[in-house]
């Protein structure tokens, strides 16, 4: 395989999938430019003349309508989770109507979709584009979709590739927890209520065929809905589209360990102290244990300063939810949400806005929400002492989560944290390089760990940080240095086998392909 | 080494056998060659560093020719040492000696031990004494002190493998201000065995004993922890004894208890089983405890010693813990042991000095400095007479400021 080096000095692929690659040049590089993609005009089909009804009888009737081909490109989102039944059973009926090749862009995918790796070792599916986690990672990692390379893709990603025409859709599958047989689709009501349906919305619009999969089908008009009607060809009620409490959990509990609180508690100082928190900041939340906590923190922190943010972007749960009915932040941007009382607050406040991913973080659009947020907290599998993360494989090689919205947040806000543990059984996150770069260092400003807090010396944000808190008791030193003490304990441990052998890539927000992931021998 | 007369297997693991996490289980067989098998959660990036490790402990012991297995699951280095050394000293036997302690008490204290008994005591953070896990990071949560617990939290099958994990535990994590003590079980038990692996090391500064009930109790121990200081040749370093009284007679005695030995640095009550030899149960206002306390309260001031309140033991009610931590400092106590490091902050804030206690603290004292310039021994602020007690009041407060950082 030909490679080249990107300006990371990370060896890629000059080539991929009969695609010629962009090396990655720097985070804000790619600009866009050219012509956006298009879907195509839909054939009319106006009810006076044809008698044609969207509704179809089951999943292989919408299957056999949408005109999918051998070869075709399918999607779905990952609003169900864990809980989801509906990659399944479509993926199952492919299968068994015979189809071959097929490219599968899910938003994300879960360890509730093992079985596709059935379907992977058959041909049914040649290649995945997007998210990989859990054990079909690990299958991708051992070699198993060769000679196809997966791309992974952030959120934001995702929503540019399709709308740049690097994905072309054929056909997109969306799970909707209501919906009424003219395509309608809404997430906050019925049996197996998600929320938003924020992952699909540019699914809607670019795919050739959308067909909407219901267990919850109303009468006509489904109002308000996400997805709408003009936007859908086909529609199916199915008894099941999930397993409501995999879906979502009935309350989000922060994490108890002591060691995650205090990074939580070292987070909220350096926001105190970082100059960020004044009246109309904004944050972005999440579901991780460090990240609620950091929201309960930080919301006793504004009550008590008396400081409201304006907005709050997530991954959304009851603590965000609290922040907005005491008044503490003026509106949430919601992508996705993790328990009941947030679906319920999506569906009744109208300052709980549900946010398509492209408006939320599409690098190639004219402006992105990312852009607008002071503060990201995120996660880590490792960092190095460049700064540069990974969130995509662990230390032994193993390509096993997949991106979220972590690198466009990273690149978009003011402040961007890492809050990590300094070690996860005894191996250190802190390494001289990581094993994969997701997010670019010069979009990091801190990293925050129970043993110790390093700011970005390349980064503005990292640099002022330094400055308002060498002084302070915070445990702040050199990211080597950190280094060092977490060895220190770990002790140093031995490079893991890994092959030359590319099996997957890392396509950074401006499609340019930052890292790619090599084959683990076992 | 005299030869290996038993398989051994130790550890924390669940039912199926898989080892806890943080922790491994060490399994040493008789063998006529040196077999090391390693299965662990992070083999594929510390195998070697294990396999050099056990390597280096078995020739320490000069074995050459034993069975050993281990499965771990990301233990640390010095969970991994302690397993194995405890694994080892039990597979060989090791015969009890009979030791005798007819060693004279303490009759001086040395410079380290002045300054033990003036250490901040707010918080105990207690640290269940066979598990790492739970070790590993109690360090970093800013309680005052650290009690890794041989006693209560180790059930009798597992005190000897808790002995060397402390032992290795406190030879190993960077643990910087924090006071480090040990809770040994009563003398008349295990607690010998205890002191004679522990002390080994010479990595903490006193010794936590339980259910003191008279004075013979603390001249005991302050006898055999003269012989083992003078066994393993601790030089200048005297460790500092704290008596946990938990019984009514242990109550009744606390003035002889508080006096009987020059390690003492304060005393400590312990309320479950207080009220468990009471037969009577903990209410939530604690009024069944209060005669106990002042008793402890006064036998420890009497003799200049601090005074330590028992645990909260509802680590799910924060308001509860601040309530009785408010209780409990207005009667004269200077910290208690604590149960989980969410507990810290809170009793923490308790005894920091309001602003406003800083602030007369200092006026009293620029007031006394003022007269005394000025000739006279006595002052006044606004219209009360400073007097001796107030003055002392004051310059603890403000000690307590510098020490905090807050002035």
């Amino acid at each position: 395989m030909e490679t080249i080096t990107n300006s990371l000095q990370r060896i890629i692929p000059r080539e991929a999938n009969g695609k010629i690659l962009k090396p990655y040049q720097g985070a804000f590089n790619n600009l866009g430019g050219g012509n956006r993609a298009a879907p195509p005009i839909p054939v009319s089909r106006p009810a006076r003349i044809s008698k044609q009804t969207k509704l179809c009888k089951d999943i292989r009737e919408a299957i056999e309508k949408s005109g999918l081909a051998n070869g075709d490109t399918i999607s779905f989102h990952h609003h169900l989770r864990n809980g989801d039944a509906v990659v399944n059973l479509v993926m199952n009926e492919i299968a068994a109507m015979g189809f071959k090749d097929l490219i599968l862009a899910p938003s994300a995918l879960f360890p509730v979709h093992q079985p596709l790796i059935e379907l992977i070792e058959q041909g049914v599916i040649r290649r995945i584009e997007g998210s990989m986690n859990g054990p079909i990672g690990k299958f991708v990692s051992l070699g198993g979709m060769l000679p196809d390379i997966p791309i992974l893709r952030s959120h934001g990603g995702r929503a540019r590739a399709i709308e740049d025409g690097d994905l072309h859709i054929d056909v997109a599958f969306i799970a909707a927890p209501t919906a009424d047989d003219y395509g309608n689709a809404y997430g906050s009501l019925g049996k197996s209520a998600c929320g938003p349906l924020a992952y699909s919305h540019i699914d809607s619009i670019y795919a050739d065929q959308v067909v909407v999969i219901t267990d919850n089908l109303v009468a006509y008009p489904c109002i308000p809905h996400s997805i709408p009607a003009t936007h859908v060809d086909w529609v199916v009620n199915i008894d099941q589209i999930g397993d409501a409490d995999k879906i979502v959990s009935g309350t989000t509990r922060i994490t108890k360990s002591p060691t995650r609180l205090l990074i939580a508690k070292y987070a909220v100082e350096i926001i105190e102290k970082s100059g960020l928190l004044k009246p109309g900041f904004s944050f972005q939340t999440g579901a991780g244990g460090i990240s609620l906590a950091v929201t309960k923190y930080l919301g006793e922190l504004m009550a008590e300063k008396n400081i409201t943010a304006s907005f709050i972007t997530g991954g959304i749960t009851k603590y965000a939810v609290d922040l907005l009915h005491q008044g503490l932040v003026g509106s949430l941007f919601d992508v996705q949400v993790f328990d009941t009382a947030s679906i319920q607050s999506l569906h009744e406040d109208p300052a709980h806005w549900e946010t398509p991913v492209t408006y939320y973080a599409n690098y190639h659009s004219k402006g992105c929400l990312v852009d607008r947020q002071d503060i990201g907290f995120l996660g880590a599998t490792e960092v190095d002492i460049d700064f540069n993360v990974n969130v995509n494989t662990h230390s032994d090689g193993y390509l096993l989560h997949g991106i979220g919205g972590h690198l466009d947040v990273a690149a978009g806000v003011n402040l961007s944290m890492i809050l990590i543990p300094s070690y996860r059984k005894r191996i250190p996150v802190i390494r001289d390089s990581v094993t994969t770069v997701t997010a670019p260092g010069e979009t990091i400003d801190a990293i925050v760990t129970e043993q110790g807090i390093s700011f970005n010396p390349s980064t503005e944000m990292g640099r002022i940080l330094n400055e308002n808190l060498k002084n302070s008791n915070l445990p702040v030193m050199s990211i080597s240095e950190l280094k060092r003490k977490v060895e220190n304990i770990t002790g140093i441990p031995q490079a893991p086998q890994l092959s030359d052998e590319i099996i997957a890539l890392i396509e950074y927000r401006d499609g340019t392909i930052i890292d790619a992931v090599r084959k683990v021998i076992p | 080494m005299n030869k290996i007369i038993s398989k051994v297997k130790l550890g924390r693991s669940s039912l199926e056998g898989q080892p806890e996490k943080s922790d491994l289980t060490v399994e040493v067989e008789p063998s006529e060659s040196l077999i090391i098998n390693i299965n662990s959660s992070v083999k594929t990036l510390y195998r070697e560093h294990i396999k050099k490790l056990v390597s280096e402990i078995l020739s320490e012991h000069q074995i050459q020719a034993v069975k050993i297995t281990i499965n771990d699951d990301g233990a640390l280095d010095f969970t991994i040492k302690a397993r194995l050394t405890a694994a080892l000293f039990t597979a060989w036997g090791s015969s009890v000696q009979q030791n005798d302690f007819s060693h004279p008490p303490l009759d001086s204290i040395s410079k380290n031990l002045v300054d033990l008994k003036s250490r901040l005591r707010r918080t105990r953070l207690y640290l269940p004494g066979n598990n790492p896990y739970l070790m590993q990071n109690a360090y970093l949560f800013g309680s005052d002190a650290l009690i890794f617990d041989l006693e209560d939290s180790v059930s009798p099958h597992e005190k000897l493998p808790a002995r060397y994990l402390i032992s290795e535990a406190l030879n190993f994590l960077p643990i910087q201000d924090q006071e480090r003590m040990v809770r040994i079980n009563p003398l008349n038990g295990e607690g010998i065995q205890d002191l004679r692996v522990v002390m080994k090391l010479k990595n903490f500064d006193t010794v936590l004993l339980p259910k003191c009930e008279c004075r013979e109790d603390i001249l005991n121990a302050d006898k055999i922890i003269s012989y083992f200081e003078q066994k393993y040749n601790y030089g200048q370093k005297q460790l500092a004894l704290i008596p946990l009284i938990e019984t009514a007679k242990g109550v009744l005695n606390a003035p002889q208890i508080a006096s009987a030995s020059k390690r003492n640095v304060a005393l400590t009550f312990g309320a479950e089983d207080f009220t468990a030899d009471m037969g009577i149960s903990r209410s939530p206002g604690g009024e069944e405890l209060q005669g106990a306390k002042a008793m402890i309260l006064l036998a420890a001031k009497s003799n200049g010693l601090q005074a330590l309140d028992t645990v909260y033991s509802d680590i799910s009610n924060p308001q509860g813990l601040e309530q009785d931590t408010i209780t409990s400092k207005s009667l004269g106590f200077d910290g208690r042991g604590i149960i989980h490091p969410e507990q810290i902050d809170i009793v923490h804030r308790v005894y920091q000095p309001s602003p406003s206690e800083i602030e007369y603290a200092q006026k009293v004292v620029e007031a006394l400095e003022k007269a005394r310039a000025q000739g006279n021994g006595v002052a006044s602020l606004g219209r009360k007479m400073i007097d001796a007690p107030v003055e002392a009041r004051a310059l603890k407060i403000l000690k307590l400021a510098r020490k905090l950082n807050l002035i």
